[in-house]
């Protein structure tokens, strides 16, 4: 075996072409954010740099570099730097165990591989590794609170985590009823199964799930209606107020990177990912670039999700605080315990 | 197909240095202020100066949400064993006996969450 | 590879040592629960490095994810200020603290540089075991195994977790709630 031919390079090659199109998408996110909400609005949204705006993330990059950089007095140095890191680096290794595509058979072996696929790293327990790390994300949030010592930023922090940790519960139950349906906690073999069952969405149990999937992702990622972190009428803009220039803009792209990566997932455990429809299927039986068909739908259908979030941004009022906790534990989770029994009594069934 | 663990770490690795070199980058261009604003730095409190510290004390309910939060976790950690070998135990059928395994473990915790509805533990009201 | 697995071995090792010394020697009893995090990743990076990631995965999704958010929330919700040792004892017993534990961890460090040497003198039997075993391990598919051992070898024991929880959710709120009604 060569040098080259080991499994590291393929590795790096595939962290360094994800960093790209995901931090550049993220950047475009902002913008498809900003412009979606001009048109819900009736207004244009940014259109000065170059035509649709579409230099404005690029703008926006360099106006956060040259902006003064404030370290405000009373903080805990060390944690208000690393509060910023420790969300983008939770937000980076979040989309790790996402498999971007399925297996593509190559024309010719290119460093001793002939099929990849592009995902940086695919263990046996694929969606509790995501679940591990989207948890620690909230210390990111926690500890930017904390080491402001503003009294926004703590209350914005300390709501925002009782809110994480609350929806969290819902959501890792949520995901008990698509494990039951493949046996599986592998991401990838997750929608190779449902090329064999059809979307998990179209199934009873699998409806529900989704149904509280969705609605805790909204409350995990602190969306609208339920961004009681950064609730502006009443907490300035929450956890990031002593925030500026490019620390802040860290809380933002992490923010957008976790949209993104949990778009790309609810494509994948729900709506069959790369699998293409059965016209289709039997017309891309042994072409190379058949997969990359799949590739396209599933990004069509993450694009789908993506702009999900920010049609629901616009269009919904915030909840109350104890509204929002009693909607995470008096129906959810119960909700949740139901599925559970549900789609156990179905397969038993089936 | 990777099938291992390891490459986290050097996802670890390039996402720490993402962070640690926009943050030097970012110290290293700032614009030079010949003479910043002395109330720069001040902590932001929506205009009027900074009074106190903000660590003070804070409402109980956060405390009994993370500790429910805790023991509710256990329980869907044990959830995820059983769910991926629910299909093997139908191959050789046994569905039903780990069906109502499952059942009996769910409605003990569950007797525990109605106690906690009653008790209104997790009701929000209004501290004074 | 076996080479990087040492490295990695010992630098983790490392860092758990170094972090457990500082959840006892910082002056702020926050930065010591953050200590504790560093300190459970990095065990859970062991564990990843021993081929049972399943363990790993739940030690950071139980411990980290969970209970030190419950920590950290304690800390904060009854806003405990920074430990002040001149208090606990004079500054020589202060001394004594740090100087016994940096012996402490010298002491296990040259442990473990003496058992790394060994195996490295004598490739025993003991070593290449351990590594087959996780090897094994990693082929099966830990959650599965865990699952068939939990509900046949194990089933009374599971059920009664499922107790344990329950008189702790009851313990929980009515420590809560009677202190509540006493501050009333």
């Amino acid at each position: 075996m060569e040098w080259y031919e080991s499994e590291i390079i393929w590795v790096l090659i595939k962290i360094l072409l994800l960093f790209f199109v995901i931090i550049t998408g993220a950047g475009y996110y902002t913008l498809m954010e900003r412009k979606g909400a001009g048109y819900f609005q009736l207004r244009y949204g940014p259109n000065r740099a170059g035509i649709f705006g579409i230099f404005q993330p690029l703008a926006d990059g360099i106006k956060f570099l040259l902006k003064q950089e404030t370290l405000p007095k009373n903080v805990d140095i060390y944690l208000f730097l690393a509060a910023p890191a420790i969300s983008v680096i939770t937000a980076v290794l979040l989309w790790s165990s996402i498999p971007f595509t399925p297996l593509i058979k190559l024309p010719v072996e290119v460093l001793g591989k002939s099929e990849v696929n592009l995902q940086v790293l695919n263990p046996n327990s694929g969606l509790l590794f995501l679940f591990a790390i989207s948890s620690l994300s909230v210390y990111g949030i926690l500890l930017a609170g904390w080491s402001s010592n503003n009294k926004y930023s703590l209350l914005g922090a300390v709501r925002s985590t009782a809110q994480m940790i609350s929806y969290e519960l819902s959501l890792s139950l949520s995901i008990i009823g698509v494990i039951l349906m493949t046996g599986h906690l592998d991401i990838y073999r997750i929608v190779e199964a449902q090329s064999k069952y059809g979307w998990f969405l179209l199934t009873i149990p699998g409806f529900l799930s989704f149904f509280i999937f969705i609605v805790s992702v909204f409350a995990e990622t602190n969306r609208l209606p339920f961004d009681l972190a950064e609730a502006e009428s009443e907490l300035i803009v929450g956890y990031h107020t002593e925030y500026g220039a490019f620390k802040f803009a860290l809380f933002m792209v992490a923010e957008y990177i976790n949209l993104i990566t949990i778009s790309f997932l609810t494509a994948l455990l729900f709506f069959g990912g790369w699998n293409v429809p059965f016209f289709l299927r039997e017309m891309l039986e042994g072409l190379w670039w058949g997969p990359l068909v799949g590739v396209l739908f599933f990004v069509v259908k993450g694009l789908f999700f993506a702009f999900l979030f920010i049609w629901v941004r616009w269009s919904l009022p915030r909840f109350r605080y104890d509204q929002l906790m009693n909607i995470g534990w008096k129906y959810l989770l119960p909700l949740a315990i139901f599925q559970i029994f549900l789609s156990g009594i179905y397969l038993y069934i089936k | 197909m990777v099938t291992d663990i390891w490459p986290v770490l050097i996802q670890f690795i390039f996402g720490a240095g993402f962070a640690a070199l926009i943050l030097i980058l970012a110290h290293i261009i700032k614009p030079k202020l010949k003479k910043p604003s002395e109330s720069h730095p001040e902590t932001f409190e929506c205009g009027i100066p900074f009074s106190g510290d903000a660590r003070g004390m804070f409402n109980i309910q956060f405390y009994i949400v993370a500790m429910l939060f805790i023991l509710f976790d256990i329980e869907a950690v044990f959830l995820y064993p059983w769910a991926v070998t629910f299909l093997k135990y139908k191959e050789i059928g046994a569905a039903g006996f780990i069906l109502i395994e499952m059942f009996v473990f769910l409605i003990i915790l569950l007797i525990g969450y109605f106690y906690i509805i009653k008790k209104g533990a997790l009701d929000w009201e209004d501290p004074e | 590879m076996e080479n990087i697995k040492e490295i990695l071995f010992f630098l983790f090792a490392f860092i758990m040592t170094g972090s457990s010394v500082g959840v006892i020697m910082h002056k702020n009893p926050v930065k010591s629960a953050l200590f504790l995090v560093v300190f459970f990743v990095s065990l859970a990076s062991m564990f990843g490095l021993l081929g049972s990631e399943f363990l790993a995965v739940l030690q950071v999704l139980v411990y980290v994810g969970a209970i030190m958010v419950l920590f950290l929330f304690v800390i904060m919700l009854i806003a405990v200020r920074d430990e002040n040792f001149e208090n606990i004892g004079s500054r020589f017993g202060k001394t004594m603290v740090v100087s016994l534990l940096i012996t402490a961890f010298l002491i296990q460090m040259t442990a473990l540089v003496s058992v790394h040497f060994k195996n490295k003198i004598d490739t025993s039997a003991g070593y290449e075991r351990t590594i087959d075993a996780s090897a094994n391990i990693k082929i099966t598919g830990h959650a599965e195994n865990i699952s068939f051992q939990l509900f046949e070898k194990y089933l009374l024991p599971f059920e009664v977790i499922s107790l344990v929880l329950l008189v702790g959710v009851i313990g929980a709120v009515v420590i809560a709630k009677k202190n509540r009604r006493k501050l009333e």
